[in-house]
């Protein structure tokens, strides 16, 4: 059972990390929480922002949209973080609201966010997602696709931060984390978005620099 | 509790003997022909959103959960937040099952016909009430079960795995779990059927059983498996 309230269920979280960073010989402060908020209402965020989370990823731009603008009126240090598809439409939008996009999986949404970076005169921290399991039903980018998308968001200069992944459902997680990791140093990348609610700690015993996380901070959704 | 106010306009009943003292039954794939129609639909959304799925992959990854466990197992089988609509398109269809009806499982009509009057007996679900209620109609069958309609998402806090939903049930009817035999068919299903102390037959009588279901669900720890409902009489009498 999840703790009831939000301080101690983060205090879980961090301390869940800290024993897995502690497992695989790195400083916790190199893995940051991405509190993922998406389909929480702002009543159910504020009471994590007090007890001192910053950083929120969200899935949607248009739910993001509507409740994020007033949180950050009260907090402005906060960062949020789009972790779900993005449609190339909504790429200006989404340039606009969000610090670091994880979910860049093909060349016409490189293109889209080059533009929409020169536009809006921001520039997010840009993520590939990869397929890494190369499942025919799952998003991201096909791993062997990797290099020439590479090339295009290197050559559009998206500020590249790293990869992002989510692993088969039914397989045990780490050896696609481990996998993951090692694109990362091949391609000289730093960024490692990967674990969430169920595989956080393989994930950071892995070396994931960021973990994405929304059931073990705010319980099921509604 | 006697269940006599209903039943009546069923064939003979009253044949069945069990050495338990109350029959719990998941709905959806156990009474209801419910699960290939509803996780083929499932497949076919996903596939035009251009994650190729099958029905038996959605049955697979996504069967016998419900609200955020549901939706998180399919984000995370695609990769992605579900895609705009699916809500839409599920609610569309299980409007149109509600409205013409679905087929019941083989032998389930006659099975909880011959139920004898004195047995307690309910519906321990994933679904909501509306929906058992409207297809125990429709099945006519509704009288059986008298109040005893319990859903994982109305009547408990955790749904199935948890064995909330079995408890919840065994108490409404007053009779200790350890007295109560369920009959389940999916993995969700059995895993919290076994938590909760009970006896567990698994069902692999519905179209949407693989071949190898039985299997999966031994692995679970399920020892009694039936085929039919005539196997299920046989290994509770």
């Amino acid at each position: 059972m999840l703790p009831d309230n939000a301080a101690q269920r983060l205090a879980a979280v961090h301390e869940a990390i800290a024993r897995a960073a502690k497992l695989a010989g790195r400083s916790a402060d190199s893995v940051a929480l991405i509190a993922i908020s998406k389909t929480h209402d702002a009543d159910t965020i504020q009471p994590l922002i007090h007890a001192g989370q910053r950083l929120f990823g969200e899935n949607r731009v248009q739910e993001a949209e509507a409740k994020w603008p007033k949180l950050r009126e009260t907090t402005s240090d906060i960062a949020l973080h789009l972790v779900g598809q993005l449609q190339s439409n909504k790429a200006a939008e989404a340039v606009a609201l969000f610090d670091a996009i994880h979910s860049v999986d093909r060349r016409s949404l490189v293109g889209a966010l080059a533009r929409a970076m020169d536009k809006v005169g921001k520039r997010p921290a840009c993520f590939i997602q990869v397929n890494i399991g190369d499942e025919p039903q799952k998003g991201g980018c096909p791993v062997a696709e990797l290099p020439a998308l590479l090339t295009d968001a290197r050559a559009a200069e998206l500020p590249l931060a790293g990869l992002m992944c989510v692993p088969p459902a039914d397989l045990e997680p780490a050896p696609y984390f481990a996998l993951l990791a090692k694109l990362v140093r091949d391609h000289g990348l730093g960024g490692l978005s990967m674990g969430m609610s169920g595989d956080f700690e393989t994930a950071v015993t892995l070396g994931a620099t960021y973990v994405r996380v929304g059931t073990a901070l705010f319980g099921d959704r509604a | 509790m006697r269940f006599d106010d209903g039943c009546t306009a069923l064939p003979p009943h009253g044949v069945l003997t069990t050495r338990f003292d109350a029959i719990l039954f998941d709905f959806d794939g156990v009474l209801l022909e419910s699960e290939y129609a509803g996780n083929r639909q499932i497949a076919e959304f996903l596939t035009a959103a251009g994650h190729p799925t099958t029905a038996e992959d959605s049955m697979a990854n996504f069967m016998g959960l419900a609200g955020a466990d549901f939706i998180a197992a399919i984000e995370r089988w695609i990769g992605r937040a579900v895609p705009d609509g699916f809500q839409a398109a599920r609610e569309a269809e299980d409007a149109r099952a509600l409205a013409e009806g679905l087929d019941a499982v083989a032998g389930a009509i006659a099975f909880v016909a011959s139920l004898p009057d004195s047995l307690p007996r309910a519906i321990v679900s994933s679904s909501r009430t509306r929906w058992l209620d409207t297809h125990l109609r429709h099945l006519g069958i509704r009288d059986c079960f008298g109040s005893n309609l319990y859903s994982g998402r109305e009547h408990v806090e955790r749904g199935k795995p948890a064995p909330d939903i079995y408890l919840h049930a065994a108490r409404e009817l007053g009779v200790d779990i350890g007295r109560c035999v369920i009959l389940e068919d999916s993995s969700v299903g059995v895993t919290g059927a076994l938590a909760s102390g009970a006896h567990v037959v698994g069902l692999v009588a519905g179209s949407h059983c693989a071949p190898d279901h039985a299997e999966r669900l031994r692995a679970l720890g399920v020892k009694d498996i039936a085929a039919s409902f005539d196997e299920v009489a046989r290994l509770i009498a």
